[in-house]
């Protein structure tokens, strides 16, 4: 670098400030006033950034078996890119007007009736509307607010470790955004706020954000999978039915997986949590990992128990993990600052609690 | 270089000098002592800190944040113990067998917080603090036997100028002589020494010493040392260092001597004559004041902080930072560095963990800071890799130990800049400086322009309500992380 071009040092009048742009606005302001002023800003962002394919997104996921490509990149390009949408847009179109049109001579009918009828079945019909308008809505927020997750993720992904400058304080402040409202973390958004100084480089930033805001929440989803997880392992190490299993299996499942998108403010929807998982599973078949699981359960249990029990014990460990795995993948999509190295759930946790409280089960039956 | 730099230190002096610091056989005494601090330091583990920096580098605020950080406790997200919950907190305490005063930490801290805040004054004295740390250990053993743990931790405070005072204990009078008659021939050194270079040209050293004449040639020499340091210049190399801070000893005669050239004669001087009375003087200095700063200030440390003040050579220009490279270069190799191995250990400690900080970050904006670490490592690059070789663990932070500025980004004439906001010292409003970008790159000599930056000194910021926050800081966590961090698990 030549330095011939270097600015010479100069003293401006303070009071023109106020008008100047300011980079570091955020560290005494109140969290939500920032995320207000962080919202608009962010609907730029996201429009300019609405068709923007992203970067490969692959994670690695912690044992290093599971290769997990981005899930609402996944999840965008199914929904966005694909012919069969366009297709499918149109026979709702029709659909929808064909719908419209029969409630409209339906009310009418009803209007000529009598005066009352009608009103009474107008208004039946309109709550009919809005509650399904509603949860449409929801089912587009929730989809939504995973393509913002993963967005963050993109967005601070470079950004962990690094010594630049004034990249990251205005996501973050559209991270907590995703937290306002919830009493639990706004006392440690808040303490966040408190630490965070403007000499803090990017990579401070975040990993101060990480302690002090996404750490707890960490905590928590890691005991959320290790319960769930266990408690699938023991229901269908009892259950005699192999499909009650996978019904109940699937159901727990989804379960788990919208309470950790619900605490990492994922807030995943039906939709949303339909995608997520099978996205999930799609990628754990390709890896061959379902199967690697119920090898590992029995070759851990098998040796304590015998035949038919031990069997049955050994696929009930076998879902458990499967329910873990599941979990901490899920963590891993829904946190909206990716885990560094040190601070990844350790599977290796979850599968001795498993064990453990499956053996504490299977001991107390007999 | 470790076993070489101990050589230096005891070899290059005169024959007849003993050195004290000769390890030689162990006394029964030192035994003693040695059992002694070993069941001490398992009963009460001690952490000795070595705050080492020339003279305002800021080593005196330095102690005053951190002994604050610590007692507050709230301000240090980086620090391992605080940020597990594992940290309880810190209390200053006397130290038993003090052979120094205090550290005024109560007397700095409301200087530094009142309504008219001010900097401490320059440091003319030793002066000890001891704090002791409370922590919960990690290790499931060690925290079943003891719940809380207590750790001390003690550092020293000392003008900064005596540091450079370490290197004389290897060089004879000669040798030191020669040197600084070769540091005068160059500028801007050549011009300030004028009148003490006529003086001792003009000197006889043959002669018959007389008082009035030694203390004439000190006179002028201390005058040009003085003239070198002062803050346009900043320079760093001033030899011997209680010339420029004589602290306690300010009238005594053991400080009247100068350098001075061998005169040219074969026959043998008489012990009377002028050269032969300055080299008695020169030793006389030596073992009476330098040998006590080393024990006090080099032996003996676990840990060590160099502060360097990079920003003023950077508003000085080249030669104060050629010269403050030099300064640290030479006052390093008077520690000792490496792992404790076994049998080293028995003997004396070593410094096994070494950060260097560039201090006062907040002259800069903060996007700066990356490229100021760059400039401290450039300028210590030597320095590293010597004490890397023994072992030590290193690494280089930008630091300050008071936040006075806000790093604010404006636009000016088109472009953006970072500026930084604070009240200058002199000055009673804020202003908005860009006081100059650093450069990625070494400038080169030409390049080396000092109108390139402009540094103002600021004043400590006003804090309201210090009891509860605790004063403002950058990366004071992540260089106690680094330095005593370990210590708290
Ligand atoms: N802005 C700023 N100035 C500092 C800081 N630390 C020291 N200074 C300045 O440096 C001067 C010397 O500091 P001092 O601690 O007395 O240096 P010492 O001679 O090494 O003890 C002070 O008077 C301050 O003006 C800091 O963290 N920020
Ligand atoms: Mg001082």
């Amino acid at each position: 670098m030549s330095d011939t071009s270097w600015i010479p040092p100069v003293e401006l009048d303070p009071t023109t400030l106020e008008k100047a742009p300011q980079e570091s606005e955020n560290t005494e302001d109140a969290p939500t006033v920032v995320a207000e002023a962080a919202d608009a800003k962010f609907e730029s962002f996201l429009q300019a950034n609405e068709f923007r394919r992203l970067a490969n997104g692959i994670l690695k996921f912690s044992e290093g078996e599971i290769q997990i490509s981005n899930v609402s990149r996944q999840i965008r390009s199914k929904v966005l890119t694909s012919t069969g949408k366009w297709i499918l847009l149109t026979l709702l179109g029709l659909f929808t007007i064909v719908i419209v049109q029969d409630t409209f001579e339906f009310l009418g009918e009803q209007f000529d009736t009598h005066f009352l009828l009608g009103l009474l079945s107008t208004i039946f019909i309109g709550f009919i509307g809005v509650t399904l308008g509603i949860a449409v809505r929801d089912q587009f927020q929730g989809l939504s607010r995973l393509r913002d997750i993963s967005r963050f993720q993109e967005a601070t992904r470079p950004l962990i470790g690094s010594d630049t400058h004034g990249n990251v304080a205005s996501e973050i402040a559209r991270i907590g955004e995703l937290y306002v409202g919830r009493a639990e973390i706004s006392k440690s958004l808040r303490r966040y706020y408190e630490v965070s100084e403007d000499s803090h480089t990017d990579g401070e930033l975040l990993s101060l954000f990480s302690q002090h805001v996404l750490r707890p929440i960490d905590d928590r989803a890691y005991s959320v999978v290790a319960a769930r997880a266990s408690d699938t392992a023991i229901l269908t190490a009892a259950s005699p039915l192999a499909i009650l299993d996978t019904i109940l299996t699937l159901w727990r499942n989804a379960r788990l997986v919208r309470e950790i998108g619900q605490l990492y403010g994922a807030r995943p929807g039906f939709i949303g949590i339909a995608k997520l998982l099978s996205h999930i599973l799609e990628n754990m078949a390709v890896a061959g990992t379902a199967n690697l699981i119920t090898d590992s359960a029995m070759e851990t249990v098998g040796g304590n128990l015998t035949g038919a029990i031990s069997a049955q014990v050994g696929q009930g460990i076998a879902n458990g993990l499967m329910t873990a795995r599941i979990g901490l993948i899920t963590m891993q999509l829904c946190r909206p600052i990716n885990f560094t190295d040190e601070e990844r759930p350790k599977f290796g946790r979850v599968r001795q609690e498993i064990m453990s409280r499956v053996k504490d089960a299977v001991a107390k039956r007999k | 270089m470790g076993t070489e730099v101990i050589h230096s230190t005891r070899g290059g002096a005169d024959g007849d000098s003993k050195s004290p610091l000769d390890a030689g056989i162990p006394s029964f005494a030192a035994i003693e002592k040695l059992v002694t601090g070993i069941a001490h330091q398992a009963l009460a583990p001690t952490i000795r800190l070595a705050v080492t920096g020339l003279s305002d580098s800021g080593k005196s605020v330095f102690i005053t944040a951190l002994v604050n950080q610590l007692i507050h406790g709230g301000n240090l997200p980086f620090m391992g113990a605080v940020n597990g919950g594992r940290y309880v907190g810190a209390k200053i305490v006397d130290i038993p067998d003090a052979n120094h005063a205090e550290f005024q930490y109560r007397e700095f801290l409301s200087a530094l917080t009142e309504k008219k805040p001010s900097w401490p004054e320059p440091t003319d004295a030793t002066r000890q603090i001891r704090l002791a740390l409370r922590y919960r250990p990690v290790g499931l053993v060690t925290r079943t036997i003891w719940p809380i743990r207590t750790i001390y931790l003690d550092i020293v405070d000392y003008p900064g100028e005596w540091l450079l005072d370490l290197a004389l204990l290897g060089e004879s009078f000669a040798a030191w002589s020669k040197k600084m008659f070769a540091l005068c021939k160059e500028p801007p050194r050549a011009k300030l020494a004028k009148d003490w270079l006529e003086f001792v040209n003009k000197l006889k050293p043959a002669d018959q010493a007389d008082e009035k004449t030694l203390r004439k040639g000190h006179e002028l020499y201390v005058k040009f040392l003085k003239k070198c340091k002062s803050p346009k210049l900043a320079l760093s190399m001033l030899q011997p260092g209680r010339f420029t801070q004589p602290g306690d000893l300010a009238k005594e005669d053991v400080l009247v001597f100068f350098p001075c050239k061998p005169p040219r004669t074969k026959t043998k001087l008489p012990r009377t004559c002028i050269y032969r009375e300055l080299a008695a003087r020169y030793e006389k200095y030596k073992s009476q004041v330098v040998k006590k700063f080393y024990a006090d200030h080099v032996a003996d440390f676990d840990r060590q902080i160099v502060l360097v003040d990079v920003l003023t050579t950077l508003n000085n220009g080249y030669q104060s930072f050629a010269d403050m490279r030099e300064a640290i270069t030479t006052v390093l190799r008077s520690f000792s560095y490496g792992q404790l191995g076994l049998f080293k250990g028995l003997f004396s400690h070593s410094i096994d963990k070494l950060l260097f900080a560039a201090t006062k970050a907040d002259h800069v904006a903060s996007n700066q800071h990356h490229n100021l670490k760059l400039m401290l490592e450039r300028m210590i690059a030597e320095s590293a890799r010597q004490v890397r070789f023994e072992g030590t663990e290193l690494d280089g932070v930008a630091i300050a130990s008071l936040k006075c500025t806000d790093t604010v980004v404006t636009e000016y004439q088109g472009r953006k800049l970072s500026c930084v906001k604070g009240a200058p010292v002199d000055r009673d409003k804020d202003t908005l400086l860009f006081p100059g970008e650093i450069p990625e790159t070494m400038p080169t000599h030409s390049d080396w322009d000092t109108n390139r930056f402009n540094f103002l000194e600021f004043k400590p910021p006003r804090i309201p309500d210090v009891e509860r926050t605790g004063l403002p800081h950058i990366r004071l966590d992540q260089a106690l992380e680094f330095l005593i961090g370990d210590k708290l698990r």
